[in-house]
């Protein structure tokens, strides 16, 4: 529980470790696509920690960043070919992303850093808490930048052919100000991925002190 | 020459099993 706790507040992949900043900013502009990312890159990690776990004996030392790339892409490639079979629609939104998981630094990093070094369990539970970390930090971002920039919350489209349900709302009523195009834009989303950690910091200097 | 050898039989057995992995699932999915 500590480590998956770790995972999500004192090592949160994008709020502390800045790390895969570049998808974080790119498939954010929907909420749906945000968890669905977020869900992608937490299977990725658990299988990628618990293969790596396992084999970590038999890898040489000289050839394990490129052994690990090869487990990654390999997983990637299958995650990749599952969605595009079942669900084409979501294949299609999150786009170059999917594939771009596999030189994810936070993937790597921690089957470098913890996957290579510790037991199957605890490589098990540090890649769910980061999974899960990344995940929510997606989400957060993703619903401000959706209800900011779009006036509405995608809770169900793209996966609609799966859950034959489709769930899409209108936050405020339309008026001339509002939607805020600018938070749909890139430069929306350095602006939003900013001001939620001007946020966090603040939040955590207050507790601080 | 054993340390060289150990690192590419590492690498060709897991590239081969990924394969297998990747052949699989592309079977299923098509």
């Amino acid at each position: 529980m500590k480590t998956i706790k770790n995972g999500i507040f004192n090592e949160n992949p994008i709020f502390i470790l800045m790390l895969g900043l570049c998808p974080t900013l790119a498939v954010t502009h929907n909420f749906e696509s945000s968890y669905i990312m977020g869900l992608c890159v937490l299977i990725i990690l658990l299988f990628t920690n618990i293969t790596i776990s396992l084999i970590k004996k038999l890898i040489p030392k000289n050839v394990q960043v490129p052994t690990y790339v090869l487990i990654i892409a390999t997983f990637v490639t299958c995650l990749e070919m599952i969605l595009s079979k079942y669900v084409p629609l979501l294949h299609d939104v999150l786009g170059i992303f999917l594939p771009l998981i596999t030189v994810n630094c936070i993937v790597l990093g921690r089957a470098i850093s913890v996957a290579s070094k510790e037991n199957l369990k605890t490589s098990f539970l540090d890649g769910l808490g980061i999974g899960l970390g990344w995940t929510f930090s997606l989400m957060l971002i993703g619903f401000f930048r959706e209800i900011l920039g779009n006036n509405s919350l995608t809770l169900m489209n793209a996966i609609s052919p799966i859950t034959k349900y489709r769930a899409i709302y209108q936050i405020f009523p339309s008026s001339n100000y509002f939607p805020i195009d600018f938070f749909i834009k890139p430069a929306g989303a350095f602006f939003t991925l900013g001001l939620v950690l001007a946020l966090i910091n603040y939040l955590k200097n207050k507790e601080e002190k | 020459m054993n340390k060289k050898f150990k690192s590419i039989a590492a690498l060709t057995i897991t590239s081969l099993i990924c394969g297998i992995l990747i052949y699989i699932v592309f079977k299923l999915t098509n």
